[in-house]
């Protein structure tokens, strides 16, 4: 489904990703952990084709995404708050996605219906504006906004920070019943590797922009990555 | 100790910020015409004090009478050009400094901003052309009247700017009152030039009446100093009142134009709900205005080239000043705007028509210039014409916007081809 080749992006002659072969199925659902700085949300932004690699490409169902923006028509995203409108109330904002994407009003009923349990009753209704929502509620609006569209292949950035408990719960959730019934393809970040170990089949740690390891979710996964980035304490739990 | 560390903050804000790090061949341009425009108030200011030494009797005089319109041209001119002058407090907020401190140090900044200087020179320009019939001591007096008057004049505005961030009818308060008071003085209800030459020959006679212009300054610090320091809780910073006004909700009647539609709702209703551009889209019509203070003077109609700089502003008024920051506006969001579904085009298209009606409005108001004779109906059409075919793309293209200057040229690039390809031709 996405295809990397020989990416690599440098700020300031230093390199902050540098990958030679990274492949994701068609729905997999793909983890990206990585300390700050090592890249996730670079990689993100150039398979969103925001910023321009230096050298590479990526290929979305084999078309380069720089080349030909085919891709838009079936990838959802929610990176930061530059992909909300701060001045529109939610259901505005989301009709607003749901038209430039041909989504009906009925559709998009249907879709709260189903959705209504992630909300919780902080958001419909509110008669606030999203920039007057706190950080965790714009999260939901944002992720809410990027599947509006049903998308193929979803793309989130940390979409775990900032959520209070019961929405992360819900949230890994929706995403594992997504990715179940509709054959999602799904990227996304995390810091917090319980909830990645959980909602992945598949996990990549990136270090200074490089892939340093690949991993396929198994029971093991998340001691493997807690070793991984904490060396000493997983010495002190084997001995 | 503190102070210096704040001081070198702010000038560590300054040299570091986006506008600094602009090309140096933008900052040798605007330095440039900085230092013509300062020359042509030199130069200005000396021809009238030499043009009022020859014709008038007693020039003095005649200079103090026109004192007042001076301090309201610069209270003006500070209220539309100088930046409110803020210090990023939220990261200080925390920290051990004194309130009242930080509060000062705010206060102190418009005393070193680069526009003082240029009041004071338009006076000593002047004098210099009086200088014949100016004693030492009545220039000390004017000077320092000007100093302290301008002193007051700062503040003033500073204070009634920071006012409207709370209570936005100030701003419209301010203009409506300066427009009444001089209708009220053109058509010789009271009369502002007596009352000036009263105010500033009694100042002449008697300068410890400055002391009494000092006052003056010392009130506007102090309502400046009152005003941030009550209002220095981070809520006052913030956004305001979250009472929101449904304004535009139920436009609905944009939906059957499609995707253009929704994005021109969208274009819409950011320029209702921001404060920045609700002010533009308000003072809009003020643009058709502009004709009333030039076509009702005979002179005019033989300047033709201003003519039709006259005619590029009313209909493109609006164009121009939003325009501008065609994209800037929506910086906020331009990442959605990038990934969403295909229709950067229609995006663009919809800005464009929304610019193209709201000029296609206001000329059509305008169309009742023709009283003033046929020849400015035809120079406005054209003007018109010349403002929703090539302006628009000019001033749309002008500025940057994203830090990302990859993305400002896609955009940039596309909005000159779809421009050129699907609207022009």
């Amino acid at each position: 489904m996405i295809h990397i080749e020989n990416l690599s992006k440098a700020y300031n002659a230093v390199k902050v990703l540098d990958i030679e072969q990274l492949q994701i199925q068609q729905g997999e659902s793909f983890g990206l952990v990585g300390n700050n700085g090592a890249g996730k949300t670079t990689l993100f932004r150039l398979i969103l084709d925001l910023i321009k690699a230096d050298k590479g490409q990526v290929l979305s169902k084999n078309i380069a995404v720089h080349a030909d923006s085919q891709w838009k028509n079936y990838t959802g995203s929610f990176l930061d708050e530059g992909f909300l409108i701060d001045f529109l109330k939610p259901e505005e904002y989301f009709k607003f996605i749901a038209d430039i994407n041909g989504v009906t009003k009925e559709e998009l009923q249907a879709f709260y219906n189903d959705f209504a349990d992630f909300f919780g009753d902080e958001i419909l209704n509110k008669n606030k504006y999203v920039r007057d929502f706190s950080k965790g509620n714009q999260k939901k609006i944002g992720i809410f906004g990027a599947i509006i569209s049903q998308p193929e292949v979803l793309i989130l950035d940390e979409p775990f920070a900032n959520l209070d408990p019961s929405s992360q719960i819900r949230l890994k959730m929706l995403l594992k019943d997504l990715h179940q019934k509709k054959n999602l393809t799904m990227l996304i970040s995390s810091h917090d590797l319980n909830h990645i170990a959980e909602v992945s089949e598949r996990i990549v740690i990136l270090e200074k922009g490089q892939v340093v390891k690949d991993l396929l979710t198994s029971n093991d996964t998340l001691g493997e990555l807690e070793g991984y980035f904490n060396p000493e304490a997983a010495v002190e739990t084997e001995s | 100790m503190q102070k210096f560390t704040l001081l070198s903050h702010q000038w560590k804000a300054a040299t570091r910020s986006a506008a600094v790090s602009k090309s140096i061949g933008i900052k040798v341009f605007m330095g440039f015409v900085f230092f013509i425009l300062f020359l042509e108030l030199l130069g200005g200011g000396f021809y009238v004090g030499s043009t009022l030494a020859k014709s008038s009797a007693n020039p003095i005089a005649d200079l103090l009478r026109y004192g007042l319109y001076f301090f309201l041209a610069i209270l003006l001119f500070r209220y539309m050009l100088q930046k409110l002058p803020t210090l990023m407090v939220k990261p200080y907020l925390v920290l051990p400094i004194k309130k009242s401190k930080l509060v000062n140090f705010m206060l102190t900044k418009p005393l070193f901003n680069s526009l003082n200087i240029l009041p004071i020179s338009f006076v000593l320009a002047i004098t210099l052309g009086l200088h014949k019939q100016m004693d030492t001591y009545s220039f000390w007096v004017i000077v320092g009247s000007v100093m302290v008057g301008d002193l007051f004049v700062n503040y003033l505005s500073i204070y009634i700017k920071r006012v409207q961030i709370k209570h936005e009818y100030v701003f419209y308060l301010f203009l409506a009152s300066v427009g009444a008071l001089l209708f009220l003085d053109q058509f010789g209800i009271i009369d502002l030039q007596a009352f000036s030459s009263l105010v500033f020959i009694q100042v002449i006679e008697q300068p410890l009446f400055l002391l009494l212009g000092l006052l003056l300054f010392v009130v506007a610090y102090y309502l400046n100093f009152q005003l941030l320091y009550n209002h220095f809780s981070l809520e006052d910073f913030g956004k305001g009142d979250t009472n929101q006004r449904s304004s535009l909700e139920n436009l609905n009647y944009l939906d059957r134009f499609g995707k253009i539609g929704t994005f021109a709702l969208l274009e819409l209703k950011m320029c209702v709900r921001n404060k920045r551009t609700r002010t533009m889209l308000f003072m809009a019509p003020l643009f058709l205005l502009y004709g009333l203070f030039f076509y009702t003077k005979p002179d005019y109609h033989e300047m033709n080239g201003f003519l039709i700089f006259i005619g590029i502003f009313i209909s493109g008024g609006f164009m121009m000043s939003f325009g501008l920051y065609f994209f800037a506006w929506e910086s906020g969001h331009f990442d959605l705007m990038l990934t969403a579904n295909n229709t950067y085009k229609d995006y663009i298209k919809a800005k464009y028509y929304l610019m193209m009606s709201t000029s296609t409005v206001i000329f059509l108001l305008s169309t009742f210039y023709v009283y003033y004779g046929i020849d400015i109906l035809i120079i406005n059409s054209m003007c018109f014409l010349f403002n929703i075919g090539i302006n628009s793309c000019c001033f749309s293209t002008l500025q940057q916007t994203t830090t990302n200057t990859w993305i400002f040229r896609k955009v940039q690039h596309l909005i000159i081809k779809v421009l050129a390809e699907d609207i022009l031709f």
